[in-house]
């Protein structure tokens, strides 16, 4: 048989071979406690930070009279309140119709419910077979 | 081999690599200016919404169906149509095929006025709203759940405060119980150095970016040598099809409710609670000993994400009689999407829980 190798397999091979080392390297510094106080120093900084900016941010939005994030998010709030409650509303109203129309469940029409798993459809079937044949030897 | 035939097969392999370098021209224009792929085709309904929560009803795709419907939960950092990628890639639509009543609970970004969900709302109040609604919708008074991942450990909680409940069989997949072993995740959120009140305090809801993040230091290398591979198989439609769509549900995390990701990094990552029989949940405590229905558990053998020392112990934990414990090969994802979850975890899933939902 014919098999010519592809010199493209010595890169791939040397690809996943590279990610596999530099994956183990940068686990084993990830484990490490050093690596874990850098890392959230850093995470502390960036807070810092975010949170000055943050300040400042809507302290000049105020200034020229514009609506914060803060304001944008609170906006956002009431009108999920708002559609939370249409939610439950539109649910007792539900309930209530089911209630008054007598209907504890409303099942869904759909295939019926009837599916035998493979092992016992077929033990069903055979025993349904041989219950089939008995009157048969019988009479004769 | 003869000289003509060493030759023969040079040849072909030279042809092989002219041919594969114009199809990855070709192919790698049409990459760049495609759409993303198209996910969660199989036809469903929302049957129910509510703030982050959705619940999907799949149309049944089998002339009879078990007598038992199956909600499958999703973990709460990723999108459910892992569930159903692509015509003959999806768990939902084999499942369907096989004659199961299908439903999902997916997950949308919770909003700024969902960042006080905590554990207690997922297990005590959306997973329970949803039991009972396929109940009503049904009309079985039994429901099965497949849990994966983090949605593993909420339906886990879920079955151990619902003893008595309408729950028939629960089957995790890669679901961790001992947290002290997931290590990297551990190292992330340093009990010294990691002010998780802080966090969550500023910013309400853990963005996605932060999640993502985590998840790709896990494996720092991975996502260049994916691309390097990409660029290798651009000729081959199906692969190229694949790591886009798993690209994009990667790209997808979703953000996290700041009560719930401190919870999750208080009482399961620093104090191991669950693995120690101390979590509570809404006031009431988790015991997994409670749990004594039927239950399986799929582990994969080479999984970076819940390693496989974290989600070992679970079958260990619940009181079932009827207990069962994959090994699977594969990693965290491709345990349950992808050519191998096909071949290797779905029929062992429709044969368990086909005999267990008459």
């Amino acid at each position: 048989m014919n098999k010519a190798k592809d010199p493209a397999d010595l890169w791939r091979s040397w690809v996943s071979k590279m990610e596999r080392e530099i994956d183990s390297m940068s686990q084993k510094l990830m484990k490490t406690d050093e690596f874990a106080r850098t890392t959230h120093t850093l995470n502390d900084i960036r807070m810092s930070l975010r949170e000055a900016v943050g300040g400042v941010s809507t302290k000049n939005l105020e200034l020229f009279n514009m609506p914060s994030k803060e304001d944008v998010t609170g906006l956002g709030d009431r009108l999920a309140g708002i559609e939370r409650r249409l939610t439950m509303i539109e649910r007792m109203l539900t309930t209530l119709a089911e209630q008054k129309s007598g209907e504890g469940k409303t099942a869904r029409s759909g295939p019926p419910r009837t599916k035998m798993p493979p092992k016992k459809a077929a033990k069903k079937a055979a025993k349904k077979a041989s219950t089939k044949k008995k009157p048969a030897k019988d009479a004769s | 081999m003869t000289t003509a035939e060493e030759k023969d097969g040079t040849g072909a392999m030279i042809r092989r690599m002219v041919d594969r370098t114009i199809q990855r021209n070709i192919k790698g224009v049409q990459f760049l200016t495609s759409s993303p792929p198209t996910v969660g085709q199989t036809p469903k309904d929302v049957i129910a919404q509510r703030g982050t929560m959705k619940l999907y009803h799949y149309h049944p795709q089998s002339e009879e169906i078990y007598r038992v419907p199956v909600l499958l939960t999703m973990a709460t950092t990723n999108r459910a149509y892992v569930f159903d990628l692509a015509p003959s890639f999806s768990l939902v639509e084999f499942l369907l095929k096989h004659g199961f009543d299908v439903f999902v609970l997916d997950w949308d970004p919770p909003r700024s006025d969902e960042r006080g969900l905590g554990l207690e709302d997922y297990v005590l109040d959306f997973i329970p709203d949803c039991v009972e609604r396929i109940t009503r919708d049904t009309g079985v008074d039994e429901v099965s759940i497949i849990g994966y991942c983090m949605g593993g450990v909420l339906s886990l909680l879920y079955a151990a405060l619902h003893a008595d409940g309408p729950l028939k069989n629960l089957i995790c997949l890669t679901t961790p119980v001992d947290w002290s072993e997931m290590d990297l995740f551990q190292s992330f959120s340093h009990k010294k150095y990691f002010d998780v009140d802080r966090l969550v305090d500023s910013v309400g809801i853990v963005p996605a970016d932060t999640i993502m993040t985590a998840f790709d230091m896990l494996r720092p290398a991975n996502k260049p040598a994916a691309r390097i591979q990409l660029l290798d198989n651009l000729w081959n439609d199906d692969f190229v099809r694949s790591y886009r769509m798993f690209t994009r549900w990667q790209n997808e995390t979703l953000p996290l409710a700041g009560e719930y990701f401190r919870q999750t990094t208080k009482d399961l990552l620093w104090d191991n609670k669950l693995f120690n029989d101390t979590l509570t949940v809404g006031g009431q405590k988790v015991d997994l000993s409670k749990i004594k229905l039927p239950i399986m558990h799929a582990i994969a053998q080479h999984d970076h994400i819940v390693p496989f020392n974290a989600s070992k112990p679970l079958i260990s934990k619940v009181g079932s009689k009827d207990k069962t414990e994959i090994v699977l090969k594969g990693g965290h994802v491709s345990l349950i999407a992808g050519p191998n979850a096909v071949l290797r975890l779905w029929p062992t899933i429709d044969e368990w829980l086909g005999e267990r939902s008459v």
